[in-house]
């Protein structure tokens, strides 16, 4: 009896140190697992923050570029050596007129005018195949009305599709009072009008009429928002010319069936 | 065979980015359908139309409803790898809303509620994976049962 409690004694302090042992070799354990862990941790959130970076750098280099820098002159030269009048653009015998309505201070028309325009005009206006009208409406505000007064007055100088492509490079926000007189007046210059002139031609009645008469042309034409088309054979019937997106690809379409039907 | 069950910041990071996908599906469809979008900030147009609004011939609309779809599939990923990878993403879509934003201010001129309310969502969602990223216990604990 006294050998088995001397057996007993011994054993149970074996057992709890073996567990002793057990449970702190189990604990250096996981605590060496979850330092791992930690490091593990912060070399992902490294790299992801790295790859990060070059994926937002690489998505903002290429949209400066495409942006062109943002300027605000326009591209005046691509309408040098086109014949213009007024409102017109282009060779009057063309057999195809497509007619724009635009309001100066909508920011569609703005990206029509700089990124579909230069395509037609380089494809179908300096070859004779098409002219272009421009009609100015005045419907989003005050700001509206200065700017296409000044525009129709630049027709009379026959300088009204670069001075309106220089203001739609320059275009402020809506009704902002952005079409002040020095604003206008550094457009006009920009787009090489005698400025003095454009200002004194922007208050004639002969420019009131020709607002009236865009207004007038729209309404019958079921016009309810810019910019919008209309297109057909020169001094013949125009019908709408519908574009789901403002790409020179929308507008090719119609025009070369115009251009066939014409008989070019 | 044992089951997944989400952690709070995950589901609150699955609810924000389905309003991300919500917000970039709408503006993604008005670039396409050329339609002016809802707007009571007054620039929602302005932006839309500017040469900003797309990357070479990929409009940003569609971009960031591409980038909300990756997150969400990346939420779908265990362990920690998956909460990295959502790290990443939602960085890259913060980091890209910081400079769309400082364009709208100090470029276009024009503020766009549209992409202002994804801004806002992207950063949320910023700090939601900062959080699951670094949260110290077990990556993903199993259901009961």
């Amino acid at each position: 009896m006294i050998a088995s409690r001397y057996v007993l004694g011994p054993m149970s302090s074996r057992s709890e140190s073996k567990k002793a042992a057990r449970e702190k070799r189990q604990e250096a354990e996981r605590v060496e697992a979850e330092r791992q862990r930690r490091q593990r941790i912060w070399a992902l959130a490294g790299g992801a923050a790295l790859l990060a970076a070059i994926v937002v750098v690489a998505l903002i280099v290429i949209s400066s570029g495409d942006s062109g820098g943002g300027s605000d002159s326009g591209d005046v030269a691509a309408f040098e050596g086109i014949p213009q009048s007024g409102i017109a653009l282009g060779d009057p015998k063309a057999p195809v007129t497509m007619v724009e309505y635009a309001d100066p201070q909508c920011p569609f028309c703005r990206q029509y005018t700089a990124d579909v325009l230069p395509t037609l005009v380089d494809k179908y206006v300096q070859s004779g195949d098409v002219r272009m009208e421009l009609h100015l409406l005045t419907f989003i505000g005050t700001d509206s009305d200065k700017l296409a007064r000044a525009a129709y007055a630049a027709g009379d100088q026959d300088l009204m599709w670069q001075w309106m492509d220089v203001a739609y490079a320059r275009q402020g926000a809506e009704n902002s009072g952005y079409a002040t007189s020095d604003f206008i007046d550094s457009v006009s210059e920009a787009a090489g009008a005698d400025a003095a002139k454009v200002n004194s031609a922007s208050a004639d009645d002969a420019v009131t009429k020709q607002i009236s008469a865009a207004a007038a042309s729209a309404q019958r034409a079921g016009i309810s928002s810019t910019p919008s088309f209309e297109i057909g054979p020169t001094g013949g019937e125009l019908t709408e010319l519908k574009v789901n997106q403002l790409e020179a690809s929308a507008f090719e379409d119609a025009i070369d069936q115009q251009l066939a039907d014409a008989g070019k | 065979m044992t089951r997944f069950r989400a952690d709070r910041p995950t589901m609150v990071a699955t609810a924000l980015t389905l309003a991300g996908i919500a917000i970039a599906a709408y503006l993604t469809y008005v670039h396409y359908e050329g339609i002016s979008p809802v707007c009571t900030s007054g620039g929602c147009e302005r932006v839309q139309a500017s040469s900003y609004a797309e990357i070479g011939p990929i409009p940003v609309a569609l971009l960031g409803l591409i980038g909300y779809v990756l997150i969400l599939a990346s939420l779908a990923v265990h362990g920690d790898v998956g909460r990295a990878l959502t790290f990443m993403l939602t960085l890259s879509g913060f980091a890209f809303s910081v400079y769309l934003t400082y364009l709208e201010v100090f470029v276009i001129d024009a503020l766009c509620q549209w992409c202002l309310a994804s801004a806002v969502v992207m950063t949320a969602l910023l700090i939601v994976a900062t959080v699951r990223l670094l949260r110290l216990e077990a990556p993903d604990r199993p259901a009961p049962g």
